[in-house]
């Protein structure tokens, strides 16, 4: 073996091990702030360049950098916020092609940014891309004092690193939404006990005082007035009657017993019975689903029925479930106006949040005047 | 005639059962409140012997109504009323001046000549 061999293979080496070492990292949870800083310091090393920095594309066209790194006395240029993305600067060009993208020489380059980053004391630098879920979320960028001071296989050492930020970015931001998922899941189920409370409280409870008032009123009166007594025992029946009808009422928004005891198609059924826009079952699958399946897809339809009748303006509106081998899938379709959002707050987002944390996904379409889709497709538990 | 009172409430169904009721125990229902501010009102103008307040109203609750009331000159008897479960009341009920608490739907001559 060469010497040349051995110094190219004792830097792949190098490079599989700092990339592990951003990976565990990266696996430990950390904070992105603190994978890009170590990203930074990776690069440096294994690059062997003199500064490094990890910056995000803002959607107002600036840039924020995020994280910085250099040797001892080289330059770098500095975190900052609302850093523009004009010029042929390396980190401009990657914000409009989403390809890595170098600059050899930025010696009379025009432009705010290729002038700052002059400023900063830099005259080459490589950037690669960093993309998250699909977008460009940002670039990686490794720099230089020096013009023409990178190899050309630079790029593509570069946008290796920029993959690990991407992934810390996208574990991180899930993390993030899991969280938020579940607070809201916990917040939406504190809210309900309280409605249901101040429904009890202000509904039926009010009607079975009011009854044992009536009945004291009647029981006073029963030896001095007995025609008025009799007469207030129809009274009493009636607060009886409506109080009973209060409690089933609660009841079935607490769980509708027609589901368990007849099955989603039944339950839906009654609910597109009650809609006051037209409803339409187009699809129901032959045999019963899970319990919790059933259930989901219930309070699904009933949600989407009410946000049909009160904010959709529709005439008619679709509801379809279909069971697919190891899924389920309830659509909801209404001729509307659209515009619906998912916004927090909003019962579609609680609505979002119980079908993901069944494992399931949820897809709202509701561009104005295209009318509102709401579908929901979960997975089946296994059996 | 009967014992003067103020019921004070808001819900309009609670009170309109608890007029017919008292009245037809020998009480004399002179008004209605379905807030705080009303309560004062009332009480001021109409100067009953009696206001039954119940606990939980929008805006200050029964305590502050029943302590607004026992500040006033000519102070009614004050019962506190509620729907509420009565353990977990009786436990909270403040020095507010109310003589005491009958939840409301054992209210009853009875009920209030006992915390008379």
């Amino acid at each position: 073996m060469t010497t040349a061999m051995v110094a190219r293979l004792s830097a792949i080496a190098e490079e599989q091990a700092a990339l592990h070492r951003v990976a565990t990292l990266v696996a430990s949870g950390a904070e992105p702030s603190q994978v890009f800083e170590r990203v930074c310091v990776e690069v440096g090393a294994v690059l062997g360049v003199k500064s490094t920095n990890v910056t995000r594309f803002e959607s107002d066209g600036t840039q924020t950098v995020l994280a910085g790194w250099s040797m001892p006395g080289a330059p770098v240029f500095p975190v900052s916020v609302g850093v523009p993305l004009d010029g042929d600067a390396a980190v401009a060009k990657v914000s409009r092609s989403g390809r890595a993208e170098r600059v050899d020489d930025y010696a009379g380059m025009e432009g705010v940014l290729p002038g700052r980053v002059r400023a900063a004391g830099i005259a080459s630098a490589v950037a690669a891309p960093i993309k998250v879920g699909g977008r460009l979320w940002g670039a990686m960028v490794a720099s230089s004092g020096e013009p023409y001071s990178f190899p050309s296989d630079t790029e593509s050492r570069v946008a290796g690193f920029a993959q690990l930020v991407a992934g810390a970015l996208a574990s991180a931001d899930a993390r993030e939404k899991l969280a938020a998922s579940r607070a809201r899941i916990v917040e939406a189920g504190y809210a309900e006990r309280k409605r249901l409370e101040r429904n009890l409280h202000d509904g039926a409870q009010q009607r079975l005082v009011s009854l044992a008032l009536v009945l004291g009123e009647i029981t006073t009166k029963l030896d001095s007035d007995p025609a008025a007594a009799r007469g207030l025992l129809g009274a009493a029946r009636e607060e009886l009657a409506l109080a009973l009808e209060e409690l089933r009422e609660l009841g079935r928004g607490i769980h509708p017993s027609i589901l368990g005891e007849h099955g989603l198609s039944s339950a839906l059924e009654m609910l597109t019975a009650r809609s006051p826009v037209m409803a339409e079952i187009t699809a129901l699958p032959r045999t019963r689903l899970p319990e919790s399946i059933e259930a989901a897809v219930y309070y699904l339809v009933a949600e989407a029925l009410t946000n049909v009748a009160r904010h959709s303006a529709a005439t008619h509106v679709t509801v379809a479930v279909t069971r697919f081998e190891n899924r389920a899938r309830a659509e909801i379709r209404d001729n509307g106006v659209g515009g619906a959002r998912l916004g927090a707050g909003s019962g579609l987002r609680g609505l979002a949040d119980r079908v993901e944390a069944l494992g399931g996904r949820f897809v709202l379409r509701s561009r104005r005047g295209t009318g509102t889709l709401v579908i929901a497709d979960m997975p089946l538990p296994r059996t | 005639m009967g014992i003067s009172v103020l019921v004070v409430d808001d819900h309009a169904g609670f009170r309109s059962c608890a007029r017919r009721l008292l009245q037809a125990q020998g009480f004399d229902v002179v008004g209605e409140a379905a807030d705080c501010p009303s309560a004062v009102a009332c009480a001021r103008e109409l100067g009953p012997e009696l206001a039954l307040v119940d606990v939980y109203l929008p805006g200050a609750d029964g305590f502050e109504v029943s302590a607004r009331l026992a500040a006033l000159e000519k102070p009614p008897a004050i019962v506190l009323i509620s729907s509420h479960d009565p353990a977990e009341l009786e436990a909270m009920i403040p020095p507010s001046g109310a003589r005491g608490f009958i939840p409301k739907e054992l209210l009853s001559r009875e009920t209030i000549e006992a915390l008379l």
